[in-house]
């Protein structure tokens, strides 16, 4: 692969690299440092990337040992007192009023680091739980279970039930909620 | 919900799932909410890093 295909396709992934750090670093300067450092990374190690593998998994990977590596030296303090991080994300709340981004923020910074981010890989940034699962060094089983938690806590968070996603029908919900599709 | 009594770290395979509406309209924000970055211009300063590096390189 040709330098210049590289950097077309690194540009090509910055877009949702960049929001994976911002929602992962919780600001975006920070997040910022971290992209400038995986691209750097990224640029330097070029050759130990296989053409036609899943590049966005590759900078991720990047990323997150990154990201880890950063918080571990410079210790806990980069945690806010109270364990939340304060999500200064530069995004516009929506304009139907059906949801308030700031709530998102606020609920995913609430989340523990290893929920959010198997959440946020899995969620949102359209990895199979296999790719997230190799991202983050862990078992498939583990991602799962850690996406599961992550979402029943932000239900919690932004109170969602039943009822207030499709109307009162709690009943006949909580007879499907055990069911496995 | 019936509540077996499952210790935290057990082989129990995944954590409860939530009701799978609830997992549409969680899955729907959280797009939402990330479109909101992803959809951001990507700022000048990662165009010229890669610029910078393809230059040194070739």
């Amino acid at each position: 692969m040709s330098s210049h295909d590289f950097k077309r396709d690194l540009l090509a992934a910055m877009p949702s690299l960049r929001a994976f750090a911002i929602s992962l670093a919780g600001k975006v300067d920070r997040a910022d440092d971290l992209v400038q450092e995986t691209l750097t990374k990224a640029w330097a190690h070029q050759n130990s990337y296989t053409p036609g593998t899943n590049l966005r998994a590759w900078l991720f990977t990047i990323l997150r040992n990154e990201f880890y590596t950063t918080l571990r030296k410079r210790g806990r303090e980069v945690e806010d007192a109270d364990g939340e991080i304060a999500l200064n994300v530069g995004v516009h709340p929506s304009q139907d009023g059906h949801m308030d981004m700031n709530d998102m923020k606020s609920a995913l910074a609430k989340l523990p680091a290893d929920q959010r981010e198997a959440l946020l890989l899995v969620s949102a940034s359209d990895m199979s739980y296999e790719e997230a699962a190799a991202i983050c060094g862990v078992a498939v089983g583990t991602i799962k279970s850690r996406v599961n938690r992550a979402r029943a806590k932000l239900a919690d968070l932004l109170h969602l039930t039943d009822g207030s996603v499709y109307g009162p029908d709690a009943g006949t919900m909580a007879a499907l909620t055990n069911q496995r599709p | 919900m019936t509540s077996k009594p499952t210790k935290p770290h057990t082989k129990s395979k995944t954590a409860a799932r939530v009701p799978t509406t609830v997992e549409r309209s969680l899955g729907q924000q959280l797009k939402t909410y990330y479109d909101g970055i992803t959809n951001q211009e990507i700022p000048d300063r990662f165009l010229q890093l890669l610029q910078e590096l393809d230059e040194k390189t070739s």
